[in-house]
């Protein structure tokens, strides 16, 4: 029986490193690596919840959401590979279209 | 009548009224292998099958004897939407039609399969994606005037303007784009200040509906829209409320009628718009907005309406002759005619709120025959402007010599538009005179609160009505023959005169004139009674709820004898009668008598 | 047949024909479209003449019961008469339009006396015009002119709107009867629609009208106010009363609004002084247009209206004052432009503005029956007039100036003496028809309370004859002048002459269904007031019992009897002013045609003035339409600048604020991250704070 609050702290931590990651790194790919991270990180805190409530949801949700970012992931990974092939860089400052 | 109502398609007429347009226009869409010519055959062929259902829709309606004596509503549909009944929400797909909604529906039904018949030669590109969207706009009407949910009917409300926006996106004028966008933002932004008002009523008749919902089914506390729910709101809603709700109606309604001075939108949506695209907006999309005010400003917020009348009237009362005269200098046909519905539909409104029987029958009679004459008027330019691929009048004129027939028909409902006696125009344009002058008057079924000069402002409509109508016909049709140099375009199978398909178009609106000219009481007994009984009797309901306080045993009875024999007394003191309203409105909610189909 | 059958038949007969040639006279009928049309007007002629048997009988019938029920000698008032009192009861067709709770305004005839005058007045004219524009609507060579079947169903259509006008049993039937006649006549006068001055005239026709219609319109709307009904007998026996639905008192001022409204509508229709322009110009059209529309039925609508309303008129003497003063005032004013035109249907439109406003004049002062008289005989004589010009005109190849052609009379006999005939009447020479009638009129204004209406009368007879008889001398007499382009005049074919001959005959003999003989009156045989007045009697003794008019109407009424020798010395003044006129214009024309350049000359500005008709028409353009076009202008531009520039204004606001925030947006991904972790952690912070 894990206990819930190591599972919770593990959680943040990776969610930490994930936003870490996300906010430095400059490279498309792993950008995006550090999302999945952070993802990651909050299936363990629901994992984590789901044990602390004494109830199955939280695995159940997991599951869900783990086949969930499976997809997004593939969905994800492809547009990088469109994104690389339109300007032959995966460096997110290229992508500035949004700005006002 | 019992074949036509005793099956399972009988008890679903209206459902079948919205589900088949918008069936037709998915296949139409999905089926990209088809030719265009079978794409027009098939919406032509779906509008039609529409148009037998109102048919039949309108059979089993007149069979419901009840409904049309003492106005209630028929054909109901009911079923749970969002919520249910015992959940803290329960939003319905509530449909039936009563002798409001029923002339408006067989407008809307009998005008798109003319519309879409005219759209033949017009339209030559993407024809598969513009009938779909013909349908799809087709079925959002009628679903408009069959809800008997508000947020069902705001549903259908807003939808209508999503195939109207690519409709004269795609398949306008030069400047299609920049109308398209203002009609749909303009028309958006008054709506969504409408859905405001639409949601306090909603949450409103939550914490009310235990009190007021005597005649519904509701668990305490349930947010509801249902109209009959609603209708009972108002003896809950202080002035203020009223006020407030009226005013984020009337922006919605306001702009999509439209009135002065929020009409600035039409001109030009009319101008760009295709031909069946005008058709549609003039003869049925402004409707929306008028049978709005008439379904649920009016009958919810009875005491605003009152006292917001004048105002209303007012500007109606400007935008008769603003429009008219605006018209008048138009040298583009089509914006005249445009500006001719802002002209016409100031009648509309002014008829509305003198709150006289003569003047909502004829406020409502006139929803129909703007319909018939402005949407023929439109057909007619459009179908000048095929041929000619102008519509200014510097550069047309004489065109009685080329084309005889066109020349009748022009002429023919240029004179139904301006009310010459024994069409149809002058029917509803009598009626909602007469309404509005005798409205002060107590007699002969309570005072209203407009008067005598609001009529005298408004006759004068007529005159100017006269004058930009005479002054298109004559340059379109006398004087010298006169058309640019290339002359008549006949490429796409058309003739110099009318083709058969045209005529076709238009013998059915010019009949429709005549009928509703030389014998209107087939449609104002239909009207009359709804109109007393789910608006009149909700905004002044005076001493005369007295004789219709009565059980459903009484009113039974009084069914089987003569209608016209319930002449009201009244007396003629002419006090306004609001103060007394709250018990009256009291009364009024015993007799919600539901008659429904089954 | 029943009354109701045939009252229903009458309208719809020439309806059926004109309907019918619209459907196949283009392509199946063409040149034979007339025999419809003709058919059907003559049929409702007979069904007319059948109904005046009826409805005498009636009155006969019912003025014997009252008579025996009272006593054979007493004093019968005529409205009180059974068979009258039957007869003014509208029998209702359908139910029509509902005017709120249970309450129908229905579509409903009413078959008395006026009716039948108007009813045989106008289906005589209509079936004489009908049968000359066989003939006129064709070129030399008998072949159909250009759009004859859509002038014959127009004809039709014409005729139908008129009897439904005559027939109607309340005032919104009237209303549509109205209307549809000024349809008919924007429809026929622009005929020639190619024509911009036709075009023009027919737009200008139907808006003035429009303009007299709007106060009509008002007018009815108020009667319904007033009186909760549109019923004619209901609405006249409560004003006879003096009472408002609900048996309140009617207020004087009420009567007279309502009066005025309504005479709003006949200045309008017959052309009364401020909206008499549209007459002129209407003679545009065909000339048997002008001859029916245009002289004979629909100008006198006005005056048959206020016939029909004599009661409303009569219980207000200021609206009475008013109807009087207008009548005289265009009768004099119409005259003195036809004395310098030179168009010949434009002087007999002047004409019949100027005989309108007679009738008029003596609808005013109360001359209820001799107004409706001078009516009668007047669609003869002046159909007679226009038709016979149009015989000239067909002969000229289309020219109508006076200037350009003259003695025509040993070319055209037929024309010639028909119009002679014709112009005799209308310049009131005795024992003509129009002699009859307006001597009545001028009698009746005389003894009234206002006697210089009468004195306008007579001044206006006289130039009446001068102005008539100007145009015969000048277009029939001295030596024969053709315009260019014609080779030799020619009498018109038998289709046209048999009208004129049959109208100029009803230009000799109408007028004496209107006098008594016998009694030593007039050249010692003539007395006015005959069977014609004594059939109308019951319309108007409702009126004429009203003490306002009990003056003229005892000096109309009794005029034979109680007057006697005194009154004639009228009639010897008017045939002397007929004379001296005709006189004038003979000396003028043929002997000394250098005297009427030598007095335009002379009289410079008035002459100007005359002729160009007062500068009415500038006068509008300038105070009516030009302003309003400048408001039309403003509103248009009201709405681009200023509504538009609003709504630009208000779509700015979200634009500024987008501008202002748009700084914000850097675009680099990284960038709203970062932005999104420090609201996390000011959130979270937050939160757990507050915890």
């Amino acid at each position: 029986m894990p206990n819930p609050t190591a599972l919770m702290i593990v959680g943040a931590l990776l969610f930490a490193i994930g936003v870490v990651g996300f906010l430095t790194r400059r490279n498309m790919i792993v950008m995006f690596l550090s999302t999945e991270v952070m993802f990651q990180g909050v299936l363990m805190n629901l994992v984590g919840m789901g044990l602390l409530h004494g109830n199955i949801q939280g695995q159940g949700l997991g599951i869900f959401v783990l086949v969930i970012a499976a997809v997004e992931a593939g969905l994800g990974l492809a547009i990088v590979v469109m994104l690389y092939r339109r300007r032959g860089t995966l460096d997110a400052e290229n992508w500035r279209s949004l700005r006002g | 009548m019992t074949w036509l109502t005793d099956n399972f398609l009988g008890q679903h007429l209206l459902s079948m009224l919205i589900i088949v347009p918008i069936l037709g226009a998915i296949v139409i869409y999905a089926r990209s292998s088809w030719d265009a010519v079978f794409v027009r055959r098939f919406a032509m062929g779906v509008s039609l099958v529409t148009l037998i259902i109102t048919v039949l829709a309108l059979m089993a309606y007149l069979h419901q004897s009840d409904a049309i004596q003492n106005g209630g509503y028929t054909l109901l549909e009911q079923a749970n939407w969002i919520g249910s009944a015992d959940a803290s929400i329960h939003i319905q797909y509530k449909l039936a039609v009563d002798g409001i909604s029923m002339p408006l529906i067989l407008l809307a039904a009998g005008l798109t399969p003319l519309a879409i018949w005219g759209s033949f030669t017009s339209i030559q590109t993407r024809q598969r994606e513009y009938y779909a969207l013909m349908l799809l706009l087709h079925g959002a009407m009628l679903g408009v005037f069959a809800a008997r949910d508000l947020l069902l009917f705001y549903v259908f409300f807003e939808f209508t303007l999503i195939p109207l926006y690519f409709l004269i996106g795609i398949w306008g004028g030069p400047q299609r784009q920049k109308a398209a966008n203002m009609f749909f933002i303009y028309t958006l932004a008054g709506s969504l200040l409408t859905f405001a008002g639409v949601l306090y009523l909603g949450w409103k008749a939550s914490w009310i509906a235990p009190t007021a919902g005597a005649a519904s089914n509701l668990a305490a506390g349930a947010l509801t829209f249902d109209l009959d729910v609603l209708y009972n709101l108002a003896p809950h809603l202080c002035s203020g409320e009223q006020i407030g709700l009226f005013i984020a109606f009337f922006a919605g309604f306001a702009i999509k009628v439209p009135l002065f001075p929020f009409h600035t939108w039409l001109p030009l949506a009319h101008v760009e718009a295709p031909t069946a695209g005008s058709v549609i907006l003039a003869a049925v999309l402004l409707k929306l907005g008028t049978y709005g005010f008439l379904r649920l400003s009016l009958p919810m917020l009875p005491q605003a309406s009152i006292e917001l009348a004048p105002y209303v009237a007012t500007l109606a009362v400007i935008g008769i002759i603003y429009g008219a005269l605006a018209a008048w200098i138009q040298t583009d046909v089509k914006k005249l005619v445009a500006y001719s519905s802002v002209s016409h539909l100031g009648f509309c409104l002014l008829g509305m709120f003198c709150l006289k029987a003569a003047g909502l029958t004829g406020s409502l009679l006139y929803m129909i025959n703007h319909g018939l004459s402005t949407g023929a008027l439109f057909l007619i330019v459009g179908m000048i402007y095929e041929r000619y691929h102008t519509r200014e009048l510097a550069e047309i004129g004489g065109l009685a010599k080329k084309m005889p027939i066109l020349a009748f028909f022009l002429i023919f409902f240029t004179m139904s538009s301006i009310g010459l006696p024994g069409l149809n125009g002058f029917v509803s344009e009598f009626l909602v005179l007469l309404g509005t002058f005798t409205s002060d008057d107590p007699k002969p079924d309570g005072a209203g609160p407009l008067g005598v000069w609001y009529a005298v402002f408004a006759a004068s409509g007529i005159l100017l009505g006269a004058i930009y109508m005479l002054h298109m016909a004559r340059g379109v049709l006398f004087g010298p023959l006169k058309e640019p140099g290339h002359g008549a375009d006949t490429s796409a199978g058309l003739t110099q005169d009318l083709t058969r398909r045209e005529v076709g178009i238009l013998v059915p609106l010019a009949l429709a004139c005549v009928a509703i000219g030389v014998y209107p009481k087939m449609l104002t007994n239909m009207m009359q009674p709804a109109l007393d009984h789910a608006v009149l009797a909700k905004v002044l309901p005076h001493d005369w709820s007295g004789d219709r306080n009565v059980d459903a045993t009484t009113i039974q009875n009084q069914t089987n004898q003569n209608p016209t024999s319930r002449k009201r007394q009244r007396p003629v003191d002419g006090e306004r009668t609001v103060q007394t309203r709250k018990q009256a409105t009291a009364t009024q909610t015993t007799l919600n008598h539901i008659v429904g189909a089954r | 047949m029943e009354l109701k059958t045939l009252a229903i038949l009458i309208p719809l007969l020439p309806l059926a024909g004109s309907a019918l040639v619209g459907a196949i006279g283009l392509r199946g009928l063409k040149d034979r479209s007339h025999w419809l049309v003709l058919a059907g007007v003559t049929a409702a002629l007979f069904c007319a003449v059948s109904l005046f048997y009826q409805v005498n009988t009636e009155l006969n019938r019912g003025g014997s019961e009252t008579a025996a029920a009272i006593g054979a000698h007493a004093q019968i008032d005529p409205s009180q008469q059974v068979g009258y009192g039957k007869l003014a009861e509208s029998f209702t067709i359908y139910e029509w339009i509902p005017a709120g709770a249970a309450d129908w305004l229905n579509v409903t005839f009413r078959v008395d006396p006026l009716t039948i005058v108007m009813l045989l007045t106008v289906l005589s004219v209509s079936t004489m015009v009908v049968m000359y524009s066989v003939g006129y609507m064709r070129d030399h060579h008998g072949h159909a002119e250009l759009g004859y079947e859509r002038f014959f169903a127009f004809l039709g259509l014409f005729v139908f709107s008129m009897c439904m006008l005559v027939l109607a049993g309340n005032f919104l039937l009237l209303y549509l009867g109205w209307e549809l006649v000024g349809l008919c006549s924007y429809l026929l006068i622009g005929f020639y629609y190619q024509k911009p001055s036709a075009a023009a005239a027919a737009k200008k026709a139907f808006l003035v009208n429009r303009i007299g219609d709007f106060g009509f319109g008002l007018g009815i709307l108020l009667i319904y106010l007033t009186f909760n009904t549109l019923d004619y007998q209901e609405v006249f026996n409560m004003v006879a009363n003096s009472k408002m639905a609900g048996d309140l008192a009617l207020s004087t001022e009420r009567i007279t609004t309502i009066a005025l409204l309504l005479f709003c509508g006949a200045m309008g229709k017959s052309a009364q002084l401020p909206l008499h322009v549209w007459l002129p110009d209407a003679m545009e059209g065909p000339t048997p247009v002008s001859a029916l529309i245009h002289a004979a039925t629909m100008v006198t609508a006005g005056v048959y209206m206020v016939a029909r309303c004599s009661v409303i008129f009569a219980a207000s003497p200021i609206a009475m004052w008013i109807v009087g003063a207008i009548g005289a005032a265009t009768a004099l004013f119409a005259a003195t432009i036809a004395l310098t035109q030179f168009d010949m249907k434009r002087i007999l439109a002047y004409s019949t503005l100027s005989q309108l406003g007679y009738m008029f004049l003596g609808l005013g002062v109360g001359a209820f029956d001799s107004a409706m008289f001078h009516l009668y005989t007047h669609a003869f004589f002046k159909a007679c007039l226009f038709l016979g010009a149009g015989s000239v005109m067909h002969a000229m190849a289309g020219e109508i100036d006076i200037r350009r052609f003259s003695g025509l009379r040993k070319a055209m006999p037929i024309t010639y003496f028909t119009f002679l005939i014709s112009g005799l009447a209308l310049a009131g020479v005795p024992l003509l028809s129009a002699f009859w009638s307006k001597d009545e009129i001028i009698h009746a204004a005389l003894a009234s309370s206002t006697p210089w209406l009468g004195w306008i009368g007579l001044v206006t007879a006289f130039l009446t004859a001068f102005y008539t008889f100007r145009m015969i001398f000048m277009a029939f007499h001295n030596e024969e002048r053709l315009p260019r382009g014609v080779e030799h005049a020619h009498e018109s074919g038998v289709w046209m002459s048999a009208p004129l001959v049959l109208l100029a005959i009803g230009a000799v003999f109408a007028g004496y269904v209107g006098v008594t003989t016998g009694h030593g009156g007039f050249l010692g045989m003539f007395e006015p007031h005959g069977a014609f007045h004594h059939f109308l009697a019951p319309n108007f003794s409702d009126a004429k019992g009203h003490e306002m008019t009990v003056a003229a109407a005892q000096g109309v009424a009794h005029g034979a009897g109680e007057h006697g020798s005194e009154s004639h010395w009228l009639m010897w003044l008017s045939s002397g002013l007929a004379f001296y006129g005709i006189f004038n214009a003979w000396y003028f024309y043929t002997r000394r045609p250098g005297i009427p350049l030598a007095i335009a000359l002379a009289s410079g500005s008035v002459y100007k003035l005359f002729y160009h008709k007062y500068y009415v028409d500038e006068l509008y353009d300038l105070v009516f339409v030009r302003p309003l076009r400048r408001l039309g202008d403003m509103c248009y531009a009201c709405d681009r600048f200023v509504i538009n520039g609003i709504l630009w204004i208000i779509a700015a606001i979200p634009r500024a604020i987008g501008f202002l925030l748009r700084g914000w947006q850097q675009g680099a991904m990284q960038g709203y991250a970062l932005g999104m972790v420090v609201g996390l952690v000011v959130i979270m912070w937050w939160v757990l704070a507050n915890a």
